[in-house]
């Protein structure tokens, strides 16, 4: 996922003058080529994230157009009252890009667990959050950034799952079985239900959910169609995908039935890979084989 | 600092010119109750002199391409704005009557819905770091705009003004222009005795800023001081002021930090001030 972000920028690089690329000191080893070809529009903050995004907004006060590069918290709960007050409330094209979220950083401890940024994001006016979960989307994501601009947040991790041919920024079809529950996913967790229904013969249908701001009635529809969806993130319950789709739930007054699979509002403070996190906080594919086992059963 | 740039004319202009948003601000604060008179007063001959003799703008077109920037980063004492932008023209006067009240746009912070106002702020340590990012795109775009930011000295306990501080220097932003409003006071006291902000300017100066001192109620050290380009360097005016100025009661006194005027105390006020003025 990040080398498609990379790639898009040198593409947009070509196409603009006033496209601009910040870091606050992250993206060693990967965002070099990135800074040869923007030159002076290119600048390392240092470490200072708060003042990243203030920068970032005045460049676009401006009419730059700004992509901001960082990981874990930093680049969303470090910064928050400046991307509220300074990018989203004067609505403003500074476009976050997060790599390295959820438990991605497993082992390094919660300090760099980005498990509240969605509910965090999502609340504040004007501000289009993006969870891609492969690359295929990172790219539609970066192509509507460029067309639409921001105030925008896209949620990575290094590397996406794999599935074949997204065709939107709002929810797309992962697996087709024609089965009563499906898995709506948000972001890379997306593998941990395609390795389920690999793994199992109870194969439900999956969606990867992309963003959180618009296009409510296409996610609707979907889920109309099942007797039980079942959310899956690797974020806090409260305020991520399960609230989404509990709000939209309400809102077109669909009668669906929805099983959150998220952490429960605790820190991850086990120490371990994003695998084995997932697994210890039952978000992985194994607590997806009990859930619709639990459903089938009745 | 010289005291003779400016011609006894410009000088009396500039004074009335302070003395009418002083008097306005009074009497806006005693009608809505709102906060902060004491800082409005310690600010409003900086703001004056801006407005007055520094900033380039153009009262038809407040998105003018070739317009100099200011930011109030001490967005409390937004009245002060407020009034400056009434004065030139680029509000209407009696836009000034719904300050603070429902379905005004001109809010207690200010607010950057009002014409002529380039930001919102309120929330401390923001405008420096704004003021970076559009100083620098002028730098990128070769133009000759030049970027003003006005700051509280309690505000420099943000740590993201140093952030910022320390960005200016490293992109050698000489059309960056900081101003300090170093009136010793902040919310609930002296400065001295809550964060010692002591040798402010050496402070500046050790970041490597390009730093001037001057008082910040004599208008010719202020035009003088605000006039300084350093090549290469962002430069800071800390300009040393008193809180309440021009009004006995208020002079150096916390209680009008937050403390509105009633009616009789802004009758008084605006008394002070015509006498401090004339």
């Amino acid at each position: 996922m990040r080398s498609t972000i990379i790639n898009k920028l040198l593409e947009f690089n070509k196409k603009s003058n006033d496209i601009m690329f910040i870091t606050a000191d992250l993206g060693f080893g990967a965002f070099e080529p990135v800074f040869e070809a923007f030159g002076n529009r290119s600048i390392n903050v240092g470490i200072a994230e708060q003042n990243m995004i203030l920068f970032a907004s005045g460049l676009a006060l401006n009419h730059k157009k700004v992509f901001c590069y960082s990981i874990a918290t930093f680049p969303s709960l470090r910064c928050l009252e400046q991307i509220r007050n300074d990018t989203c409330y004067h609505n403003l094209d500074v476009n976050i890009l997060n790599v390295g979220t959820g438990v991605e950083y497993g082992p390094l401890g919660i300090t760099h667990h980005s498990t509240e940024d969605v509910a965090c994001l999502r609340a504040i006016p004007n501000m289009k959050v993006y969870t891609p979960s492969c690359k295929e989307e990172v790219a539609l994501v970066m192509d509507e950034i460029y067309s639409c601009g921001g105030p925008s947040y896209m949620r990575m991790n290094k590397s996406g799952a794999t599935f074949n041919s997204p065709t939107n920024t709002t929810i797309n079809v992962v697996e087709n079985h024609k089965s009563k529950v499906a898995i709506i996913a948000s972001g890379t967790i997306l593998q941990e239900a395609i390795d389920y229904n690999s793994e199992n013969d109870n194969k439900v249908d999956i969606y990867s959910l992309v963003n959180y701001f618009k296009n409510s009635d296409m996610i609707a529809n979907i889920m109309k169609q099942y007797d039980t969806i079942i959310s899956l993130e690797e974020h806090q319950l409260t305020g991520g995908l399960y609230s989404y789709l509990c709000e939209i739930k309400n809102a077109f007054g669909i009668e669906t039935k929805i099983i959150p699979l998220a952490f429960h509002n605790e820190f991850t403070c086990v120490v371990g890979k994003q695998k084995e996190l997932r697994k210890h906080y039952k978000i992985d594919k194994n607590k997806i084989k009990k859930v619709v086992e639990k459903i089938n059963k009745g | 600092m010289s005291n003779d740039c400016l011609s006894e004319d410009e000088l009396k202009k500039l004074k009335n010119f302070a003395k009418d948003i002083k008097i306005n601000a009074v009497k806006m604060t005693c009608k809505s109750g709102a906060s902060h008179i004491g800082a409005i007063l310690s600010l409003t001959d900086i703001v004056a002199t801006l407005y007055g003799k520094i900033l380039h703008y153009d009262v038809k077109n407040p998105k003018d391409e070739n317009r100099d920037i200011f930011i109030l980063s001490k967005g409390h004492a937004g009245v002060a704005q407020y009034c400056a932008l009434a004065e030139i023209g680029m509000i209407e006067k009696k836009d000034l009557e719904g300050y603070y009240t429902y379905g005004s746009l001109l809010s207690g912070h200010v607010s950057h819905k009002v014409r002529g106002v380039e930001v919102s702020t309120g929330s401390l340590g923001h405008g420096l770091g704004l003021a970076v990012g559009i100083a620098y795109s002028f730098k990128l775009d070769k133009k000759s705009n030049q970027v003003y930011v006005l700051m509280g000295d309690g505000e420099c306990e943000e740590g993201s003004v140093w952030e910022a501080v320390m960005l200016a220097v490293q992109l050698k932003l000489d059309n960056l222009h900081v101003i300090v409003d170093r009136n010793s006071m902040q919310a609930l006291g002296d400065c001295k005795d809550i964060i010692d902000l002591d040798n402010l300017e050496e402070r500046f100066k050790a970041f490597g800023f390009n730093v001037l001192s001057c008082d910040g109620h004599n208008f010719n050290e202020l035009v003088n001081s605000l006039s300084v380009l350093c090549e290469h360097k962002p430069s800071v005016v800390v300009a040393h002021t008193i809180k309440g100025k021009g009004v006995s009661f208020m002079e150096n006194n916390i209680l009008w930090h937050y403390r509105n005027p009633n009616q009789e105390q802004a009758a008084q006020a605006i008394k002070e001030l015509e006498d401090y003025y004339a």
